[in-house]
């Protein structure tokens, strides 16, 4: 659909129109920072004005009334030429019919706060009306700008990386507007009240999410129009953005308010992205360097191998035991934020010894197939610069898990990291075939770190979730090593199953195993626990003690491999029951 | 009632189970002298030390439950 008869009137209103909302949204902000919004006792008129002098809140707060009511004439004048064009694109037309019904809220939203006196209460949501109207001002704009493409063929996977990236661009959008609102929410006097606002995170955290997501979508535009300048140049405006909204957590929180002028920049910038996204030309099909080399031709990248040398599958589980621990204290569910850098000082310390286990085990890994093309053995990365990635991710992690979370969280982060990257690599895995045992307490940690990301303290159903990691790793370790016992011995690492042989190895699985199952049951009688978590266990546990046994009397391939992959399984439903009888049961 | 039952039981299955893991470290003292080629020996003494460890180190954690059940 094209719009080339759109009269410059029109296109003056709509920029008006945006111009006017924006500047409202920055002087309600001010009236917020400020504390102005009881100047004026009345609504819609300010009768302080007819008194002398006048005082600046005054002014500020009579400012940011006829702002809202230029902003008003501009929207319903728009709104009145899109009701006339009623063949015009609905990229224009709809938002602009939307836009009076939301202004008339927002207006009406506004007398409530000054006749009840809700200042802080409603301010969050007044706000949320008014970001919305400037969205409804700017998707127009934007797709006036840009004229909806016709629609061409493109190859499926054109197709698929484009419908990810609209997703993204829009979720990216929805965050900005969430971080928004929890950065103007910090302005409110207490914690009760910015519960109240009713936003499910907090403003660092929103931050973070919305960074995250509008770094993606900078990220598959990179990836998927490799060539659209306008595309690129706008995700790269709003992550500037985002940046630049993030300093402003530097102000004391009574100024939050301030903040709203690049708030309100920012979430425009993030709606005419996505409406740019939707609405630009998609490439004939992939970019070159998108499609170059069949995988088997072609190396990992940099990239993928920094990545790699933080051992991600390893992590995945880490984190989920991370996760669960977080959720079943008696402190309640914690916020979205404390979870998201709790899981960013998670995967930093845990990747960081990865990287550093993987410097010091080069002479290891070079001969064991299933390590050997790994980036430090397959010469694609030096030790030393390996060492420096995991040094560099482990204070990362220190840093975070310091300023984010608790000093117990950030102390047992660090211990994880010392534990594995140390004491086990350096010492414990080339010295005794108790290796697995002791080294399993580095493994044990991460639920540690989550109870204490949210308590701050230790108590003893958080030592037993350590315990039965603890006890856990023996029969999933010596499985693998069961497995791979060839590769152990020819790199001379003293595993259980090349010092001790295969029935020994066998057997003590089965004593771990039991002994693990028994453990698990215990946080019922600790009282951290309900029913629906001993159930659960006790079921999850007779299925590991059966492949225990198989492992111990047949002690074949199948039943080893078998017991390796349910043990994953099992680690991780174990703890997911655990979430689902905190939640079910409180 | 169904706690203590619990947790005798459990202590029950961790006695036995880390009494036959020392009594194993305790065999491999000798029995481990014949090893791979590259495998080096570790000191005996210290893979029994490891065991005993985790044992009472269990054998403590388990105390700390039954006294928080009194």
């Amino acid at each position: 659909m094209t719009t080339p008869s759109y009269s410059v009137t029109f296109r003056r209103l709509l920029i008006g129109g945006t111009l006017a909302s924006l500047a409202a949204i920055i002087s309600g902000g001010l009236v917020s920072a400020t504390g102005s919004g009881a100047a004026c006792t009345a609504w819609p008129l300010c009768p302080e004005v007819l008194s002398a002098p006048l005082s600046a809140p005054v002014w500020l707060t009579v400012a940011h009334r006829a702002l809202v009511l230029l902003a008003l004439v501009l929207v319903l004048a728009a709104s009145v030429v899109a009701w006339q064009r009623r063949d015009a694109d609905p990229w224009l037309r709809i938002p602009l019919l939307v836009a009076p019904a939301l202004i008339m809220l927002l207006s009406a939203l506004g007398g409530v706060m000054v006749w009840l006196k809700l200042y802080h209460l409603a301010d969050v949501w007044h706000l949320a009306l008014s970001l919305l109207v400037l969205a409804c001002q700017v998707v127009p704009l934007a797709a006036l700008a840009q004229p909806d493409a016709p629609a061409g063929h493109v190859g499926a996977r054109t197709a698929r990386a484009s419908r990810q990236l609209r997703g993204m661009a829009w979720w990216a959008a929805g965050g900005v507007g969430v971080m928004v609102l929890a950065m103007s929410a910090r302005a409110m006097p207490s914690l009760q009240l910015q519960a109240a606002a009713g936003l499910p995170i907090d403003a660092s955290g929103a931050l973070a999410i919305s960074a995250m997501l509008s770094g993606g979508t900078l990220w598959q535009i990179r990836r998927s129009r490799r060539g659209d300048m306008l595309l690129l140049g706008a995700a790269a405006l709003v992550c500037a953005l985002i940046v630049a909204e993030g300093m402003t957590l530097l102000l004391p929180a009574a100024q939050a308010g301030l903040s709203l002028g690049v708030g309100g920049l920012l979430w425009g910038a993030a709606i005419v992205l996505a409406v740019l996204v939707m609405r630009r030309p998609l490439p004939t099909d992939l970019p070159v360097v998108a499609r170059s080399l069949p995988a088997v031709e072609r190396g990992p990248s940099l990239l993928s191998d920094y990545i790699s040398l933080t051992k991600p599958k390893v992590i995945s589980l880490l984190l989920v035991t991370t996760l669960a621990a977080m959720f079943i204290t008696k402190a309640g569910t914690p916020s979205l934020a404390l979870i998201f850098w709790t899981m960013v000082g998670g995967y930093l310390a845990a990747g960081g010894a990865g990287a550093i286990n993987c410097a010091f085990d080069e002479d290891i890994d070079i001969n064991m197939g299933r390590t050997s093309r790994r980036p430090v053995p397959s010469g694609r990365i030096s030790a030393r610069n390996a060492m420096i990635f995991g040094l560099t991710l482990s204070a990362l992690s220190v840093a975070v898990m310091l300023a984010f979370t608790t000093p117990l969280a950030a102390l047992f982060s660090t211990l994880g990291i010392v534990y594995y990257a140390l004491f086990y690599t350096r010492w414990l895995k080339r010295s005794t075939w108790q290796n697995i045992v002791i080294g399993g307490g580095a493994g044990s940690l991460p639920p540690l770190v989550g109870w204490t990301a949210v308590t701050g303290s230790l108590s003893l159903p958080a030592v037993l979730l350590f315990v039965i990691i603890f006890y856990w790793t023996p029969p999933h370790f010596w499985a693998l090593a069961l497995v791979k016992q060839k590769d152990y011995a020819r790199a001379g690492v003293p595993m259980l199953p090349v010092v001790a042989g295969e029935p020994e190895t066998r057997w003590q699985i089965f004593v771990y195993s039991a002994m693990m199952v028994g453990l698990s049951l215990l946080l019922t009688p600790l009282g951290a626990m309900g029913a629906i978590y001993l159930a659960l266990a006790a079921l999850l546990g007779a299925i590991f003690m059966r492949s225990a046994w198989g492992v111990w009397r047949r002690g074949d391939q199948a039943a080893i491999w078998g017991l390796y992959k349910y043990s994953l399984l099992y680690l991780a439903l174990l703890f997911a029951a655990m979430v689902v009888d905190r939640l079910a049961l409180g | 009632m169904l706690s203590w039952a619990l947790v005798v039981i459990v202590a029950i299955v961790v006695a036995v189970g880390q009494a036959l893991l020392i009594r194993s470290a305790w065999r491999f003292r000798k029995t481990l002298a014949i090893l791979p080629p590259g495998i080096s020996r570790s000191d005996p003494r210290g893979d029994l030390a490891w065991t005993l460890v985790t044992a009472i180190g269990t054998v403590a954690f388990l105390a700390f439950v039954a006294q928080s059940l009194l």
